[in-house]
């Protein structure tokens, strides 16, 4: 019991020390739901729907630089020089009439993107257009940043066939880029509900596809690639995710997760059998003969006396209630393809004692 | 010795061969449009010492070599995904030591509406879940009202190797899920499920209950049986999700799995949750440990996470699990950003004791060039009543070195202690090399 407080007072300490040490300002605004923060207020008054729409201007008219831009840091923001053959007036004198701010003037920044993307080649490709992904700019009345298209804009092109889809190809920043919803402490539970409704063809092939299911939901065994050795992993990720779980090789689960995974599986943690073939995954080391040392690993239940009773109406002893209460810990060790199961030696065919 | 991965035998090579021949053959007569090639080339590696006696040790040395290629051109495509190992110790291992996971090809939009694929797929279709050698057929309903999908074919052994087939009524795939969308905000699932795989036959010793002689007798077990029938839904409604499960197992002909959930945003920083489920025990049908009686395990859990500042996400997890007669509480509480995370979780009762704490992260520094990445655990357990308690410590320690987008060179150490291993250190590598092209191979 001391251990526990101690190691939960030791989280509350590392806990309270993140806390302390993070700078808000320097985050990513989101929130629990996945979705983005309310836009800051525009820093400019500026009708898109007017100069595209009423105007009749186009947008290499303000936005000339993004032509020949090969960087997400280019500055594709018109500067005064671009606004001055219209406006020259209101630029020498009434600096309200665009600023919302005309008392605090900043310049804007661009703001840092861990992303590649040329507009120059995108717009060099036939049938590519302001339009195609800005969707709907012409008809805004405001400068905010709601047209800088979504992923799912990029999607419609880079959907393995006509573009690849691979998150390298615009994403730099590997070690940190998960949606939001993926992060919530419920994910692995949600994401197979999401799925189970269809999600699949919708939303997740955004970014996955099959093959990257496969590297969980595959009835993964140990002895396919003869791993019989306590401190080896079933097989290398090809996630190419920058994050220590993730990175090398498998790490869904804890280094030492062989000497505890136990308690997950009787406490329902997770369901072992939606990525493990659990015929024939457990009896692999659990097995009598198997490559666990049985002494140690032998349930020490099977030690009590009174685990199994003999006789009518003896009800079998502690076995009996343990196997009626959790039988998959009893299969785990004891349904070896291959071989009459233990049970056997005492029931019969049917379940019953001989 | 460096022990090679065995080559399938000259029959299943064939059989390979001819699968891979009629999917490039679907994308052969193609018109003159560029193919896109995207692969994902991964060769992994892993090093340790082995102490078998006292004293006495040997270094073991595996190597892995992945290969994920998709080829696409206009509504054809080709989709593969296959791994193989090397191994450097004497492992007994009677199994073969490549995976292929799929190698299918896909036609989209026939008749507009219609994608049909052959060969390996991966399917993941409500209550199936799995690989099968055959083919799967996925309509959209008109007005977007959702998608039928249907699969069939010969089951994939867990190996994921090329196997024969044998007799096909005791080694198929048989399924299909419909996802339906009749209004807004609701979707719907109607899936099922029906998969057959062979199991070994084998000689045991045998009582004869007249005159109690032991005799060999050679068994033949019928095939393993999974039949399953899925119900799913769920319906946001402002900002509550609901969701509803219900699993029936025909075989059994039994309830497999109920369950109930929503999820509540408060605001756009705290989302609580609730579930409960009911499972019954998964025993395969026909099995020996099917004929007994069998009790379901009950869970409810309650959740919440928070922002607790722009970026900082902090949440807490419990769950109290009834079993027969014992029950088990499972808690977990957590804060992190998306580069670094600290969880704390315990378990009690029933289900053993556990508590751990773990810290985790990777931060990139030199424009995503270089991330080092660092985690840490503690665990301290007692697998159940009477066994004793037990610690076990692990960490890792390594880089992602990324020269070009293309190539990235993960390098880690890897530390464990526990009650068999004093100190235990392993160093693995992986170099991960991608690549997209058009190709105008048909032109």
């Amino acid at each position: 019991m001391k251990r526990r407080y101690l190691a939960l007072a030791l989280f509350l300490a590392v806990a309270a020390a993140v806390a302390a040490l993070v700078q808000p300002g320097g985050l990513t605004a989101r929130n629990v739901q996945g979705a983005p923060r309310a836009p800051e207020q525009p820093m400019v008054k500026f009708s898109h729907k007017f100069h595209i729409t009423d105007a009749g201007l186009e947008c290499a008219s303000c936005h000339s630089a993004a032509q020949k831009s090969r960087s997400v840091a280019d500055n594709l923001h018109p500067a005064h020089e671009q606004c001055q053959s219209c406006h020259e007036e209101q630029i020498t004198s009434a600096c309200g009439f665009c600023h919302t701010s005309p008392d605090s003037i900043e310049p804007r920044e661009v703001p840092h993107r861990d992303m590649l993307f040329a507009h120059e080649k995108h717009l060099l490709m036939s049938g590519v257009q302001c339009s195609t992904c800005h969707a709907g700019i012409e008809q805004d009345s405001t400068a905010a940043q709601e047209h800088l298209p979504a992923m799912t804009a990029c999607a419609t092109c880079h959907d393995n066939v006509r573009a690849t889809s691979r998150c390298e190809t615009c994403h730099t920043n590997l070690a940190q880029l998960l949606p939001n919803n993926h992060l919530r402490s419920d994910f692995r539970r949600y994401h197979g509900e999401e799925i189970r409704v269809g999600a699949m063809s919708v939303e997740c092939a955004t970014c996955h596809t099959e093959s990257f299911c496969q590297e969980c939901h595959g009835p993964v065994q140990l002895k396919a690639f003869g791993l019989k050795d306590l401190s080896a992993d079933p097989r290398p990720r090809t996630s190419p995710k920058d994050q220590p779980a993730q990175t090398t090789l498998q790490r869904v689960h804890d280094l030492n997760y062989r000497l505890t995974h136990g308690v997950d599986a009787k406490a329902r943690q997770a369901e072992c059998a939606t990525c493990h073939d659990t015929r024939e995954f457990c009896v692999e080391c659990h097995q009598a003969g198997g490559n666990i040392n049985q002494s140690k690993f032998k349930p020490a239940s099977h030690s009590l006396p009174g685990f199994t009773t003999f006789g009518k109406g003896s009800g079998g002893g502690l076995h009996a209630k343990e196997a009626e209460r959790d039988m998959e810990s009893c299969v785990g060790c004891h349904d070896v393809p291959g071989q009459d199961p233990i049970c056997l030696t005492c029931h019969n065919a049917n379940g019953q004692v001989r | 010795m460096v022990r090679l991965f065995r080559a399938p035998a000259s029959g299943r090579r064939l059989r390979s061969l001819l699968l891979s021949a009629a999917a490039l053959a679907l994308l052969a007569p193609l018109p003159g449009l560029a193919q896109l090639v995207t692969g994902r080339f991964i060769t992994s590696a892993d090093s340790w010492e082995k102490f078998d006696t006292v004293g006495v040790s040997h270094k073991v040395f595996r190597a892995y070599q992945s290969a994920i290629v998709d080829i696409a051109q206009g509504n054809y495509s080709l989709h593969t995904n296959m791994q193989a190992a090397i191994t450097s110790a004497d492992v007994v291992n009677e199994d073969s030591d490549y995976r292929l996971y799929s190698l299918f090809a896909r036609i989209k939009d026939v008749a507009g509406r219609v994608d049909i694929s052959l060969g390996r797929i991966p399917y993941f279709q409500g209550v199936g879940l799995g690989t099968v050698d055959g083919a799967m057929v996925s309509g959209r309903i008109p007005e977007n009202l959702g998608r039928v999908t249907l699969y069939g074919g010969a089951s994939v052994e867990s190996d994921y190797g090329v196997h024969e087939y044998g007799t096909m009524k005791d080694k198929f795939v048989l399924g299909g899920q419909a996802v339906l969308t009749p209004i807004p905000n609701l979707r719907g699932s109607l899936s099922y499920t029906n998969r057959r795989s062979p199991l070994p036959s084998y000689y045991a010793l045998r009582v004869d209950p007249q005159t109690l002689d032991a005799s060999s007798v050679f068994v033949v077990p019928g095939p393993a049986r999974e039949q399953l029938g899925g119900l799913d839904a769920s319906y946001t409604w402002q900002q509550t999700t609901f969701y509803g499960r219900y699993d029936y197992d025909f075989e059994g002909r039994k309830t497999q799995r109920g369950q109930i959930g929503a999820r509540y945003a408060v605001n756009p920083d705290l989302l609580i949750t609730l579930d409960a489920i009911h499972r019954e025990p998964r025993v395969a049908a026909g099995s020996f440990f099917s004929q007994f009686t069998l009790k379901g395990v009950t869970e409810v859990e309650a959740g919440a996470d928070y922002f607790v500042l722009p970026g900082i996400r902090t949440f807490l997890r419990g769950a109290y699990v009834a079993y027969d007669g014992d029950n088990s509480v499972r808690y977990s509480a957590g804060i992190g950003r998306n580069d670094v995370q600290l969880v704390f979780r315990g378990n009690t009762g029933y289900a053993g004791e556990l508590t751990s704490i773990s810290l985790q992260g990777a931060y990139p520094l030199l424009d995503n060039h270089v991330v080092p990445n660092a985690g840490l655990s503690y665990m301290s357990y007692r697998i159940e009543t009477g066994s004793p308690r037990l610690n076990a410590t692990s960490a890792v320690l390594g880089a992602t070195l990324r020269p070009v987008q293309m190539i990235s060179l993960d390098l880690q150490g890897q530390w464990m202690n526990n009650y068999i291993v004093k100190s235990d250190f392993r160093f693995v590598g992986r170099l991960h090399f991608w690549f997209s092209e058009h190709l105008n191979i048909f032109e």
